[in-house]
């Protein structure tokens, strides 16, 4: 199996081409069909498992075309995001096989969903960065179509647009870093840059490093390009889940775990990650706190856990990235697919219309508080242990960048429970009613619940499979601190929304400034679309006029020219040329009408012309002029 | 087998002649014109498989003194270069010819001139003699007019004489350079010939000479491609022609531009293309940049797809100016992609034409609701002119930016402007267009989903758009081979 195991993401495309030919026969189905796929993805990962752990580092290389390769790599960090991308792909399908329940359009959302996860094991398996580009393109297409499934909504279609756009900017930065790579070391072959990363300018390190953090930027959504992510929700949940936890956003996590080897070689790439990584992180916290739409505080969560990942990765702590990447994706996805029970329950998106979920539904609300806990950073749940060790590693850094953690840390904890506390505790405040949800939505619930609390636990072994090193013992200041920060967190939520002693509305009034921002997500997307409106369409507007007025203007101006020329060409030919022939015709038309005259018709009068010709030329012969 | 071009090249020819004889009604003139384009299709395939991808040199060729007086000889021939683009004539031909079935007004003549074009093109692409290059280049121009001119839009008669009067007079100032090359190669040579090959491989022209001519060669190319600002011919021609002339007019007649460029002003003249490689490259990402955002403000779709064209052959000269093996290939690629990605965009523009009588965007919305068959295909088009990786457009850009950032960085970065304008104005003409509710006052047109004389020309397209994208190997190696052998005769005088 080992040998085959560039086969590994074939299923699920196999399953896909499948779902194309029959899913509109198989309608709800095809999420079984789908299943299959992602399954046999996960088992055959799973066979190659333990040659993997055994040491075994495999490379396979096909020719594309001339001397462009195409190639797939297994090492840990493959095979870790081959197993949890199928695994969690395979309870995604499972759940929206109960979530798409009485929706049209089954075939074109299961096999989108499909691609989206073949990508995804593209974008991992991948043994280069061109191929490893092509797919992370693939999947900005399935985002495209799947947060655009519902395209008779205009928000759906705007959302749509608005993801693929920014994640393009971040695309073409991607680019740009592929563009220096290959044309500094004459490859596209991971291990062949890094063979070549010891000869090369540390200036185009840098330059590459941070082309490929762009598109990090733009899929990842970080700051300033995580505009998509809070729209994206547009999508059906299941995308939602997919998009958060197993695809898209981890791309972007993975390829610079990836870029590793380069990145250790670029401080300012690394300083500048941390940056950006620590606005995102705590930026979007704050922006969650505000938030009304279920869905949005989960995305804003996301960006937030998102830059966490970011500073780990730049201040070199791979370990931590990964580990988080992993144990988010397990709670993260449970979130979203606890969001869509909700929402299913209760028929509404705003918090402040849901209540007493509690009571309606126990599966959802006790494996959604297993992933509150876990996401808020208390022990022993899986999220306290990974966003630990990113701490100590930030504090290892500059315990600056450790305190701005904290603080984000803090907030996770208030907003999460915050969201909790509304959404499941007390009564439902309005009379909105939806549907209770199907065995196939709670199964996907328990399950990752399951590994929502214990999958940190096996952090110590996952790192070591992943860096090769055993991880540093932790500072237990750091630790200790994280545990109080989260928990403070959790009671100022208790004590607001839990207990409701301090009136959340007088808060807000207070610092009515500072909400109004928050709300408005601090006018970026409103800058970037006066940006998009007025300068961008301006500009295309300009062009049009100086292509209409200005380029063609020449032209016409030739045209008028020529015109004007052969006009007076026109004039100087029927007055002067023809003029001038007409001249000479009327003359001879006068001449001829004159001579006519003699023309009497008696014969006489041409006798004695006659005659006097004659004696006029026989003088002439006399004389010898003839 | 000797004759095999002659037979691609004037079967057309023939069927121009069957069509206009015996098309006596609407219906026969139709399977008449599509039938016998199939043979010169069928041809170059064989072409295409007899091929030798491991041989630069012309294969196919034939020569036949024609007026020996002047040096004219009839001399057809192919290499890696032609090959892709023989091959797409006479595929978009085909395609056209299918898809023009719903032409009611004036069948017959259409499709003779359909066939007609196609006689043009193919010789062009084929002749290896200035003087027969001339001539074809110049039999193009008449049957496009008329196209124009007898089945276009409501200012056809200023599109068609704009078309006709600009490429001619561009074709006229490329005669002057060729016959100078002419009388200048025959003094070296002590005769006097139009044989390109013979020119290339014995003379060498004086620098200044080259720096002289290659200018005016460059213009003739130039408008044809077309590159900014030498191009407001194009929007004005595609607006107003016909669906099927417009498939053409973007698929395979703007090639002629570029080939003629690689083919006559790169091989001919090697120093002045050096000479003159950053002002074309200059040009190159002026017209991807520039074009891309004329799209963007473009309110009728089929405007929009054709200003995208103009984007896209930038980079075709962007490739070609960087004058290595990376930019030449994603040139010549690029042609060949494009040639089958626009023909699909005109195919799609022309059946909104036909289904709602307009083809404003901001008069459309939500079709996808209605019409979730042609949505699927425009969604399918637009990504891949936007160059989606898997599909054949990515290959080319990828191919044309490897090249160019070695050459000219910092240009390269300001061409990649133009993938974010690009996916911003397909994505955005898809939001008004496609998405969103349906428009229901669209309904008075009783609009109906393709029928099979559409939908089978798009999906033979979207299917090779797919297949070169996954697999450009077929085509790249056939073009590797040109581009390698064309790079050595301008690295000869580095």
């Amino acid at each position: 199996m080992i040998d085959y195991f560039w086969l590994i993401p074939m299923p699920v495309l196999f399953t896909m081409i499948l779902t194309l030919l029959f899913g509109k026969k198989l309608g709800l189905k095809s999420a079984y069909l789908g299943m299959l796929g992602t399954i046999a993805s996960f088992c055959m990962s799973l066979s190659v498992l333990p040659d993997v752990i055994a040491g075994t580092v495999k490379q396979v290389e096909f020719t594309w075309f001339l001397n462009f390769k195409f190639g797939f790599m297994l090492d840990p960090l493959t095979i870790t995001l081959l197993l949890l991308v199928s695994f969690l792909a395979t309870f995604i399908l499972l759940y929206a096989n109960g979530y798409m329940h009485g929706e049209g359009g089954l075939m074109r959302f299961f096999a989108e969903v499909q691609l989206f996860t073949f990508s995804m094991l593209g974008v991992v398996i991948a043994d280069n960065i061109l191929q490893a580009f092509i797919f992370w393109e693939i999947m900005g297409l399935c985002s495209y179509l799947l947060i655009g499934f519902w395209f008779h909504k205009p928000s759906a279609a705007a959302a749509a647009k608005k993801a693929f756009l920014t994640t393009r900017v971040g695309d073409v930065f991607m680019l740009i870093g592929i563009l220096i790579l290959y044309t500094q070391t004459g490859s596209l072959q991971y291990h062949e840059i890094f063979a070549a990363a010891a000869n090369m300018d540390p200036f185009w390190i840098t330059a590459a490093t941070l082309g490929l953090f762009g598109g990090v930027i733009g899929k990842s959504a970080q700051f300033p390009l995580h505009v998509w992510l809070p729209d994206a929700m547009e999508g059906p949940t299941p995308v939602s889940a997919l998009i958060h936890a197993a695809t898209m956003v981890k791309a972007g996590i993975y390829l610079m775990a990836r870029f590793m080897p380069l990145l250790v070689l670029a401080p300012i790439s690394q300083n500048f990650m941390v940056i950006i990584g620590l606005i995102t992180a705590l930026g979007t916290a704050l922006m969650a706190l505000t938030a009304t739409d279920f869905k949005r505080v989960l995305a804003f969560s996301t960006l937030s856990q998102l830059g966490f990942m970011v500073v780990a990765l730049g201040t070199l702590n791979m370990a931590g990235a990964i580990l988080h990447l992993i144990n988010h994706a397990f709670f993260k996805a449970l979130l979203f697919l606890g969001a869509g029970c909700v929402i299913h329950v209760t028929g509404t998106n705003n918090i402040w219309e849901m209540g007493g979920v509690w009571k309606k539904d126990k599966v959802t609300a006790i494996t959604v508080l297993i992933a509150t806990i876990s996401i808020a950073g208390i022990p022993p749940l899986s999220g306290f242990w990974s966003k630990d060790e990113i701490l100590i590693g930030a504090a290892h850094a500059n315990p600056i960048f450790c305190g701005i953690l904290l603080l984000a840390s803090f907030l996770t904890a208030f907003y999460m429970f915050r969201l909790y506390y509304v959404v499941f505790a007390g009564k439902p405040r309005t009379e909105k009613h939806g549907h209770a949800c199907g065995k196939t939505m709670l199964i996907p619930l328990v399950v990752l619940s399951f590994f929502a609390a214990f999958s940190g636990l096996f952090s110590k072994p996952i790192a070591r499979f992943i860096t090769g090193e055993t991880m540093a013992h932790g500072s237990n200041t750091v630790m200790m601190i994280s545990i109080v920060v989260a928990l403070l967190g959790f009671l100022l939520a208790t004590v607001i929304y839990g207990w409701q002693k301090i009136s959340a509305a007088k808060i807000a009034n207070t610092f009515k400034g500072i909400c109004t921002l928050l709300i408005n997500r601090y006018y970026i997307d409103a800058a970037y679309n006066w940006f998009c409106n007025h300068i961008v369409v301006g500009l295309a507007k300009v062009a049009d006029f100086f292509d209409k007025h200005v380029i063609d203007g020449i032209i016409h101006i030739v045209r008028d020219v020529t015109l004007l020329v052969s006009k007076a060409a026109k004039w100087v030919d029927i007055y002067i040329v023809d003029g001038i022939i007409r001249g000479i015709c009327s003359g001879f038309v006068f001449g001829g009408s004159e001579i006519r005259k003699t023309s009497t018709g008696q014969l006489q009068q041409y006798l004695l012309l006659i005659a006097a010709a004659v004696t006029v030329m026989i003088a002439l012969v006399w004389g010898g002029l003839l | 087998m000797n004759h095999l071009l002659t037979f691609i090249l004037f079967t057309p020819l023939v069927a121009a002649l069957l069509v206009f004889l015996f098309g006596t009604t609407t219906k026969r003139a139709k399977w008449i014109a599509f039938a016998v384009s199939l043979i010169p299709l069928v041809l170059s395939v064989f072409a295409l498989l007899g091929f030798d991808w491991t041989n630069s040199q012309l294969q196919f060729s034939v020569l036949i003194p024609w007026i020996q007086d002047f040096g004219i000889s009839y001399y057809l021939g192919i290499d890696g270069l032609s090959m892709p683009l023989v091959m797409l004539t006479t595929l978009l031909t085909t395609l056209t010819t299918l898809f023009s079935f719903d032409v009611d007004h004036k069948t017959k003549t259409y499709f003779t001139l359909l066939m007609l074009l196609e006689t043009g093109v193919l010789g062009v692409f084929m002749s290896l003699d200035f003087f027969l290059f001339y001539l074809f280049w110049e039999l193009v121009l008449i049957p496009m007019y008329f196209l124009i001119i007898e089945w276009g839009g409501p200012r056809r008669r200023y599109a068609a004489l704009k078309f006709f009067v600009y490429t001619h007079v561009a074709s006229l100032i490329m005669l002057v350079g060729i016959i100078a090359m002419y009388f200048v190669a025959g003094r070296e040579l002590g005769y006097y010939t139009f044989n390109m090959i013979e020119i290339m491989q014995k003379v060498h022209f004086a620098s200044s000479f080259q720096y002289l001519v290659f200018p005016a060669l460059f213009f003739g190319f130039a408008v044809k491609i077309p590159v900014v600002p030498f191009h407001t011919w194009l929007p004005d021609a595609h607006v107003e022609a016909p669906t099927g002339g417009s498939v053409l007019l973007a698929g395979v007649l703007l090639k002629m531009g570029g080939y003629g460029l690689i083919r006559i002003a790169f091989c001919l003249m090697p120093e002045a293309a050096k000479y003159y490689a950053l002002p074309m490259a200059i040009l190159g990402v002026i017209s991807m940049v520039y074009g891309a955002f004329l799209a963007l403000a473009q309110d009728d779709m089929k405007k929009m797809v054709a200003y995208s064209s103009v984007s896209h052959m930038g980079s075709v000269l962007l490739g070609l100016a960087v004058m290595n093996v990376n930019g030449f290939n994603g040139a010549i690629y690029q042609m060949f992609a494009h040639g089958l990605i626009s023909a699909m965009l005109f195919m799609l523009c022309g059946i909104l034409q036909h289904t709602f009588h307009t083809r404003r965007i901001s008069e459309l919305g939500g079709l996808a609701n209605r019409l979730p068959r042609l949505a699927t295909f425009f969604v399918f088009t637009f990504f891949a002119s936007l160059g989606l990786p898997l599909l054949a457009g990515f290959v080319a850009e990828l191919l044309v930016f490897l090249g160019a950032f070695s050459v000219y960085p910092a240009l390269t970065l300001v061409a990649m402007i133009s993938l974010v304008i690009t996916a911003a104005y397909y994505l955005w003409a898809l939001q008004r267009a496609f998405f969103g509710p349906y428009r229901e006052s669209l309904e008075v047109h009783h609009p109906h989903d393709l029928t099979w004389y559409q939908s089978v020309p798009l999906t033979v397209l979207g299917a090779l758009v797919l297949f070169f994208g996954i697999c450009p190997a077929p085509i790249l190696n056939v073009i590797n081979v040109s581009s390698q052998y064309i790079l050595q005769l301008l690295g000869g005088v580095l």
